[in-house]
């Protein structure tokens, strides 16, 4: 008996082993990047690898930066904003200055937290800075000499404790924005100058879709038929629920997950808005069980050769389907 | 307990089969073939076309007939592979069409021409060079810098073979470089390390599983006697050992000594890797 649960839990251990989960076609950018050690805006010592697990976007800057940093800073607030729930818990905004000296852990911390509370700021001494500027082959330069504070458009101004603070520098710096994946390897570079759809679609690409569908079908039925079903799978792989809060396609009227239930013994299709997911559920659509009903089709069915569906999650975000038609 | 143990063999099986399977089908293993074939296709018949035209201005070519006497440069001015094919006997075999412009004294008057040829390529031959076909020829071209000289074509010479060894293929018959005594630092990002040439490339391989280096340019940085340093631009496509595709941009300081048979003796090779091209705007500061 006990050998038979050893072999059990040896062929299951087996079968979990699959390789990376992401399927990116994004290329590694070979030694652009790599470990790094720094202080972040809580004044903890950090290293690039206590984020592996999460993907990161890593841009440099600083406080006083009149120009560039602060649409960078708001690029980036509205990239996340638009990511699902999912993927800004996988994702960590790391903004890392070139002014290590006047932007210290506190002031940082103001700055990033005017732009989004969950990005990171990250200073430390001028040899960390110019490790990290150096291993993502980045650039800087001072401009000119000190500048009276008064003079620079600032987003925070500094609480400052000595007359020495009253004056800051100006520098110019690489506008790139790195995009890492979850081993810490840098996948990708933008800049806000990229499109944030294309820029999201590339942050997508590296995380696994906690919402797996499979096995997708819709049947070619009469040229006059006005409503079509399509079945499948839908696994929750996540450890968290999720919400199904609408199923949209272009080819109906309306798009909706139904359940056909016996009501009075007879057979009836009941819309099933805001269905919840466990963690690891898994929910067969099949003939007279759940399915994803169209209604008011635009064109017949059999003029198709598939079907663009998006399921959409309140936290995996929209997950897209393409059905092939069944003839 | 033999039943549980063939089981488990089972599984084992069943799971590496899966696994290799996948490899084989994976899209980005495919794109990796592909780039490792053309790589090696383009570095194998650019190492023979290069000593082909140094051979030339050397005035120890074979096939000098077929060209004017007294060769002062030549320059490659545009150059095309073409699909590889099969021929009759179901060799592989591929076309190098090149167009270059040439100087050469006659009556101690420089005079200049331009001509397109194409390289004929047995490729299952080890690369092996089977014909050379004057396709153009036309006089009162552009005169020739006098800098694309033998040892320009030397210097790609070396570089297109260096690069097959790089690549894993076995450039010793061809007989034109020596690393037995060459030593070579490597930063990949955060990673450093050194050693012997064929061990620190042996280290290289868990970045750069394997692949295909391509030459972007060669710069004579240093040429003194018969001490010279090169400057390598390269880019590689691959994959790592983590099965990820990658690509690097990669340059290479190489200090050679020539010796006096013209083999290429390698004392020291430089490598760092650099952002990839990727992107026009990736060097704008604000």
């Amino acid at each position: 008996m006990l050998n038979n649960k050893l072999l059990l839990i040896l062929m299951l251990g087996f079968s979990l082993i699959s390789p990376a989960n992401a399927n990116s076609d994004l290329p590694v950018l070979s030694g652009v990047g790599g470990n790094f050690t720094a202080v972040d805006m809580y004044n903890k010592p950090m290293q690039l690898n206590d984020y592996k697990g999460k993907v990161v976007i890593l841009g440099f800057g600083y406080t006083n930066c009149a120009d560039v940093c602060p649409f960078t800073l708001g690029y980036l607030k509205q990239l996340y904003e638009q990511l699902p729930k999912f993927a800004q818990d996988k994702l960590q905004i790391m903004f890392v200055t070139v002014d290590p000296e006047y932007d210290t852990p506190e002031h940082l911390n103001q700055f990033i937290t005017h732009f989004n509370p969950n990005f990171v700021g990250l200073t430390g001494s001028r040899a960390q800075i110019d490790h990290i500027v150096q291993l993502f082959k980045a650039r800087y330069t001072q401009i000119g000499g000190d500048v009276d504070v008064e003079n620079v458009r600032r987003v925070i101004h500094k609480k400052t404790t000595s007359a020495a603070e009253d004056k800051v520098r100006l520098y110019n710096h690489s506008v790139t924005l790195y995009l890492i994946d979850q081993d810490g390897e840098t996948r990708h570079i933008g800049y806000t100058g990229t499109p944030k759809k294309e820029f999201t679609a590339n942050i997508l690409s590296l995380l696994e879709a906690p919402i797996k569908t499979e096995n997708f079908r819709i049947k070619e039925n009469s040229k006059n038929a006005r409503s079509s079903a399509a079945y499948g799978e839908i696994t929750n792989l996540s450890d968290t629920q999720d919400v199904l809060l609408s199923v949209s396609s272009s080819i109906a009227k309306k798009t909706e997950l139904h359940e056909t239930q016996i009501i009075d013994g007879f057979a009836k299709m009941v819309h099933q808005p805001n269905h919840r997911f466990k963690p690891g559920q898994v929910l067969t659509l099949k003939p007279m069980s759940y399915h994803i009903m169209f209604m008011g089709l635009h064109k017949p069915i059999s003029d198709l050769s598939f079907v663009d569906v998006i399921l959409k999650f309140k936290h995996a975000g929209d997950i897209p389907i393409r059905i092939d038609l069944e003839r | 307990m033999l039943r549980y143990l063939c089981l488990l063999l089972c599984s084992f099986g069943l799971y590496s089969t899966s696994v290799n399977a996948l490899v084989e089908y994976n899209p980005i293993h495919q794109k990796y073939q592909q780039v490792k074939n053309y790589a090696k296709t383009i570095n194998q018949v650019a190492t023979v076309v290069m000593g082909y035209y140094a051979d030339l201005l050397k005035h120890q070519s074979s096939y000098a007939g077929n060209y004017p006497k007294n060769i002062k440069a030549l320059q490659i001015i545009g150059a095309e592979l073409s699909e590889v094919s099969n021929d009759s006997e179901l060799q592989s075999q591929t076309t190098f069409t090149l167009t270059a412009q040439l100087s050469y004294l006659e009556q101690q008057k420089l005079k200049t021409q331009q001509i397109q040829e194409a390289f004929i390529f047995k490729l299952n031959q080890n690369g092996a060079l089977n014909q050379v076909e004057r396709l153009q020829q036309a006089p009162n071209a552009k005169i020739v810098d006098f800098e694309f000289n033998a040892n320009h074509y030397l210097n790609r010479q070396f570089a297109y073979s260096w690069l097959l060894l790089l690549d894993g293929h076995n450039a010793a018959h061809l007989n034109i470089f020596d690393d037995s005594n060459a030593n070579y630092q490597i930063v990949i990002g955060a990673n450093r390390f050194s050693g012997h040439a064929r061990e620190a490339l042996e280290k290289r391989k868990n970045w750069m599983g394997s692949g295909g280096h391509l030459l972007r340019s060669v710069n004579v940085i240093k040429a003194l006697d018969n001490n010279l340093q090169l400057e390598l631009i390269i880019d590689w496509k691959g994959i790592a050992t983590n099965n990820k595709w990658r690509i690097a941009k990669i340059k290479q300081v190489i200090d050679i000594q020539k010796s006096d048979q013209a083999i290429y003796k390698i004392t020291n090779i430089n490598e760092q890797h650099l952002l990839p091209d990727i992107a026009p705007w990736e060097k704008i500061l604000c």
